[in-house]
């Protein structure tokens, strides 16, 4: 026996080996398909294509015999069996199963497409060696260069392989779609999904691992976020592919709120108002927490998703390998960032410290904590800026009226204040999508405050009318500073005259206003418009009525207490709770529901001053219910 | 044979001295060795694939078959390495279970109310699939909506699908079944001897899987169920007894991983009577649950689901589908005891007048909803209704805010829950199967129904299955029957409400009576 006769013989045996093989799949999937099917768990109607792929893999065995016959004659038949026969095979079936998440009962079909292939190459290559033997003892090899060529180009192919995978999972973003302008504010990205977005695997997964992080049950909820009924996301979420789906956080979660007309009703969406109760330190320290937990691994995160979705193997092995470890670090480093935050009062739900965060984390402006001894020497390093968010609708008068923008009033260009907004909330300069922040500029210009539910909380037309008499009396009448087109409003009053809580104030110096100027000075948009002020915007009144609570810090609960003295305000309330009070015109902020709702307020706190602001505390009780009726109109 | 080579970096030596016979008998014997064994390996990867990556359930011909014993993937699934869903632990361990722990089961499954028939060694509501190399057991549609009724103590049971389980003590099945798989005794020698004796016929490998995977891994998912429902295992102020369901508690811990003992007491609180499965179709877009929390037919099958242990992963369409067909279409049982044409007819007057608006009238049970029928299947504040509040406050927005993100990956994600502030009005189609009365359970007859609710009775025992023809219900005075203990009910309890639903107690005796009457033809 001639070793070609040998290798011809186990070509023989090989192919009829894969023509049995072929044939374990071609009599079930033509006779009992469904049987076939369930056992690979495969889904295929109508079951005439399961009956089609056996006849054609029938025919395609059959194309196998003439070469195990006399593979000298049908030589060229060996080669079709393995390109593209085989070949087509392995790839497909691996293909699909790998990176289009089909099901794995296409892999065995993979595994002995490809392993037949081997064989059958091995086999082939040992006869073509046989067939033309080496002449000679030594025979010259391949020269060195043709060698390297030869590696660098599948160097090449290999890397541009991977390369591209690598695009496709990580970088390639796909473009959202929204009904409304409204929709693309509350879920449309800013630009935050890339730098600091969180797959939306593991962010859907952490609090399912970790629920113990949270202030109480309800998943991130539980944090004062608001869902609308039947959406995947709470509002001010967004969810981008960037190469795989990622969640970004944008505008509206702080410029959204809820409100419930009473406990036993649905509440309503209030797009542009001020959250009353989306805690945005909170959300961060959870994720802080969960990246310090020892459990915050791809095992973990992995159990956790798996029984919500299947992974494909290989955005299994992404998570695993690169995503869930790269999210904890990002998460630690960001943690670090945020350290300065531990010695200071948290914010607590509807609240931000708007621009210590900037200062420290992009700006290079130095924030200490308020333990460092440091502070005493210089205390611009140690400032507190917890306070309210601001409503955002209604900006058209607002611009044409020249108001200046922010509580203290340290940015009088509306576009910069979007820009600038959405860095704060995790843009980069490089990811800030320009187009989307005009939309969002363009949405909030004419976005219309909500009317006051009159149908629902009948306004006492006579009362009103009283109100609005003294809202307007006077040399220093209410209407001088907070009515459209008046004198003050949306002016900068000197701290030494509103009297209120000076720390928001205090955290924005000529130093950040120049740092901020000259932040994005390379890029053709850059900033020009920050500035320090001394003091607090007068505001105008839109829809005051879902702006509760109210100063600058949030410190009053209702409009009624505002215009006590600030000795007789409440000195510690329950806020996040979503339930209006007519009466006092503001959200309910004691009794056992506000208090399981919502946090503890305490006007002590550093920052929570409730003082100043004692305009109309000197009216009579009557005429301050005619006021705070008539305000219930604005 | 071949030359041998050595290459390096100028070329390639040849050897041709192999080529002798003797180098070809030595080569050649390694080499057909190598490839038997290379065959023997590929043959055994081939079994191993088979046994453990096929995904295969028992499939059952009839449409009742499948309703009954079928399976809706709620069999623990995923892949090898990360197993998903599933409550209850495999085939072979379920069967021998209640001998692990004799004593905290003496009745076996029986007697917690699972139904057994002819020529079937699983309970009904029982299915069985092969999964992850192995044969498991979960819970599907029937188990909690098959109920029986018996004419009198005597008489055979009949069983009814899609009648509500009204025998059945969930609460206490999940109970015994955790705890038995968490006892001392639950050992891999205990299980494999009892198995064994049990005809398990377990082989070499199988032993080796049960002793070093299968055991521990049912302990240690066991443990991990039974610890975020600890809460409603433990606690005697929370007892759901029989024909009772928490829906929405177990939900939260198993889905979300809330943890419970955060919740206000009062949230634990809402178990509620399994409903009736038949006559879907003329409910399509009305509301669905107790509370009316979900108008989607679909959506309310899939979330029933995972009451299964079913996961949005391990979930079989197919399957499910094939139930929804046949329950969109069953008829409700027919009322198979005597009914006085009279009384009824005068009873009809009666219902036209004071009940048709809420609850629809006998024409649902053929699809066909009363053109005055403007209320039924929406939602009625609780104020208005007063009935028992705490399986509607068991059902928070929070709930529903996270039920939003199941099914996540598909068309199939929930978009239809609502929280709501009432109880819904349901057609009342085989109604006097459907006893006890109100969301809860609390009231066991219909005529009880009809008395103010001070007048109700205040306890009662739930689970016997013998009719109450002058009533309307299942007879609540047996305390015992055979070693069966039932489940005493208290009105008093938090959640076991009786009161509100006060339409109708105001008619005289007679037209009471009349009104049953023809309820009974629903």
């Amino acid at each position: 026996m001639t070793p070609y006769d040998n290798l011809a013989t186990w070509y023989k045996r090989v192919t009829w080996f894969g023509i049995f093989l072929n044939a374990t799949f071609i009599f079930p999937l033509l006779f009992v398909p469904q049987f076939a099917l369930d056992i690979l768990g495969i889904d295929c109607q109508p079951l005439i294509f399961a009956r089609t792929a056996g006849l054609l893999l029938c025919w395609i065995s059959v194309f196998y015999i003439p070469a195990t016959m006399d593979l000298k004659k049908y030589r060229v038949y060996a080669w079709l069996a393995m390109f593209p026969s085989r070949i087509g095979g392995a790839t497909f079936f691996f293909g699909a199963v790998l990176f289009f998440d089909k099901p794995l009962g296409f892999l065995p079909i993979a595994i002995i497409d490809a392993s037949i292939l081997l064989m059958q190459l091995f086999i082939m290559l040992k006869i073509r060696e046989v067939e033309n033997p080496p002449k000679g003892i030594l025979v010259a090899g391949p020269s060195k260069s043709a060698k390297w060529a030869k590696r660098a180009a599948v160097a090449v192919v290999l890397l541009a392989i991977i390369g591209g995978t690598a695009w496709y999972k990580l970088f390639r973003e796909v473009d959202q779609t929204f009904t409304s302008a409204e929709e693309r504010f509350k879920y449309g990205s800013i630009g935050t999904e890339g730098p600091e977005g969180i797959p939306y695997w593991i962010w859907l997964a952490l609090p399912r691992v970790f629920p113990e992080y949270l202030p109480g049950p309800g998943g991130y909820n539980a944090l004062g976020f608001y869902t609308e009924p039947g959406k995947a996301m709470p509002v001010g979420f967004s969810v981008k592919t960037v190469g795989i789906d990622r969640v970004g956080i944008n505008c509206a979660l702080c410029h959204a709120g809820s409100l419930r007309y009473s406990a036993g009703e649905a509440p309503v969406l209030l797009t542009g108002a001020p959250t009353n109760s989306a805690d945005i330190l909170g959300y961060e320290r959870f994720l802080f927490r969960c990246a310090s937990d020892p459990r915050f691994n791809s095992k973990t995160i992995l159990a956790a998703i798996a029984p919500m979705y299947k992974l494909s193997l290989l955005d299994k092995a992404l998570y695993k390998y690169l995503l869930i470890p790269a999210v904890k670090k990002a998460l630690l480093k960001q943690k670090e960032v945020f350290a300065w935050t531990n010695s200071r009062p948290a914010w607590g739900g509807g609240r931000v410290d708007p621009f210590n965060p900037v200062k420290h984390g992009k700006l290079g402006v130095t924030v200490l904590p308020m333990d460092d001894p440091e502070c005493a020497k210089t205390p611009s390093f140690c400032t507190i800026g917890n306070s309210d968010m601001m409503p955002i609708w209604n900006m058209r008068p607002r611009v044409e009226g020249k108001m200046v923008l922010h509580w203290d009033g340290l940015n009088t260009k509306l576009v910069e204040v979007v820009r600038s907004s959405a860095l704060g909330d995790g843009a980069t300069p490089k990811t800030l999508p320009l187009d989307a922040m005009q939309n969002i500029q363009d949405y909030i210009m004419d976005l219309k405050p909500p009317a006051y539910p009159a149908a629902r909380f009948p306004v006492n037309a006579a009362l009103a009318a009283e109100g609005k008499a003294i809202f307007e009396r006077g040399e220093e009448s209410c209407a001088g500073c907070h009515a459209f087109g008046k004198k003050y409003t949306g002016t900068v009053i000197a701290l030494s005259k509103v009297g209120t809580d000076p720390n928001r104030s205090s955290i924005w110096r000529d130093d950040s206003a120049k740092a901020y100027n000259a932040y994005a000075s390379s890029y053709p948009w850059g900033f020009s418009g920050f500035r320090a002020t001394d003091g607090y915007q007068a505001v105008p009144l839109d829809a005051i009525w879902t702006r509760a609570p109210y100063l600058h810090n949030g410190s009053v609960p209702t409009l009624r207490d505002l215009l006590e003295i600030p000795e007789n305000r409440p000195k510690t309330f329950y806020r996040a709770y979503n339930v209006f009070d007519p009466v006092k015109v503001g959200f309910v902020s004691d009794g056992e529901e506000a208090k399981s709702a919502g946090y503890r307020y305490d006007t002590a706190v550093r920052g929570n001053g409730n003082q100043g602001h004692v305009w109309g505390s000197a009216l009579t009780a009557k005429e301050k219910d005619a006021l705070v009726e008539y305000m219930k109109t604005l | 044979m071949s030359v041998a080579k050595t290459r390096s970096e100028d070329g390639i030596l040849t050897d041709e001295v192999r080529e002798s016979p003797v180098d070809q008998a030595i080569f050649g014997t390694r080499r057909k060795l190598l490839l038997l064994i290379a065959a023997v390996l590929l043959v055994l990867a081939a079994l191993a694939a088979w046994k453990f990556l096929t995904d295969k359930p028992v499939v059952y011909e009839s449409a009742l078959d499948h309703y009954k014993y079928g399976s809706i993937g709620s069999e623990p699934g995923g892949s090898l390495l990360q197993t998903v869903g599933g409550l209850l632990p495999p085939y072979r361990i379920f069967r021998i279970l209640p001998k692990i722990a004799p004593e905290k089961l003496p009745g076996g499954y029986a007697s917690l109310g699972l139904l057994f028939e002819k020529d079937h060694d699983m309970p009904i509501g029982v299915s069985r699939r092969w999964r992850l190399g192995f044969d498991q057991v979960g819970l599907n549609c029937a188990s909690c909506h098959t109920g029986t009724y018996r004419a009198a103590p005597g008489a055979p049971p009949v069983i009814v699908p899609g009648m509500p389980a009204h025998q059945l003590e969930l609460q206490k099945f999940f109970d015994f079944v955790t705890s038995a798989v968490l006892d001392n005794r639950f050992t891999a020698d205990n299980v494999i001897g009892l198995i064994q004796e049990d005809g398990g016929n377990l082989n070499a490998f199988d032993r080796y899987l049960y002793r070093t995977q299968l055991i521990p891994r049912t302990r240690e998912t066991t443990l991990e169920l039974r610890s975020k429902i600890a809460e409603l295992l433990g606690d005697p102020s929370i007892q759901w007894g029989a024909g009772r369901v928490d829906t929405f508690n177990p939900y939260k811990a198993i889905q979300f991983n809330w943890q419970l003992g955060s919740l206000p007491h009062s949230e634990l609180i809402g178990a509620s009577d399994f409903p009736s499965l038949w006559n879907q179709k003329p409910r399509v877009g009305m509301h669905l649950h107790w509370d009316g929390n979900n108008d989607s037919v679909d959506e309310r099958n899939r979330s029933a689901s995972l009451g299964t242990g079913v996961t949005p992963v391990t979930l079989d369409r197919p399957a499910l589908q094939r139930v929804k067909d046949w329950i969109m279409v069953l008829p409700p049982p027919k009322y198979p005891f005597s009914v006085d044409e009279a009384s009824a007819s005068k009873g009809a007057a009666i219902y036209q007048k004071l009940c048709v608006e809420c609850h629809a009238d006998e024409h649902f049970r053929e699809g066909v909803v009363a053109a005055n029928a403007k209320y039924v299947g929406t939602v009625v504040p609780i104020a208005q209704i007063g009935t028992d509040p705490y399986r509607l406050n068991s059902y928070t927005e929070k709930f529903a805010d996270q039920q939003y993100s199941l099914y996540p990956d598909s068309a199939d994600r929930f978009t239809h829950f609502r929280k709501t502030y009432g109880y819904a009005n349901h057609p009342l189609d085989g109604i006097w199967a459907r006893a006890p009365y109100l969301h809860n359970g609390s009231v066991p007859t219909l005529h009880d129904l009809l008395s103010p609710g001070k007048d109700r009775p205040k306890t009662f025992y739930r689970g016997y299955d013998v009719y109450d023809t002058a009533k309307v219900g299942f007879r609540t005075d047996v305390a015992e029957e055979n070693g069966r203990k039932f489940f005493r009910y208290d009105t008093s309890l938090p959640g076991n409400g009786n009161g509100g639903h006060e339409y109708g107690t105001s008619l005289s005796e007679a037209d009471k009576q009349s009104l049953v009457e023809y309820m009974k033809k629903f």
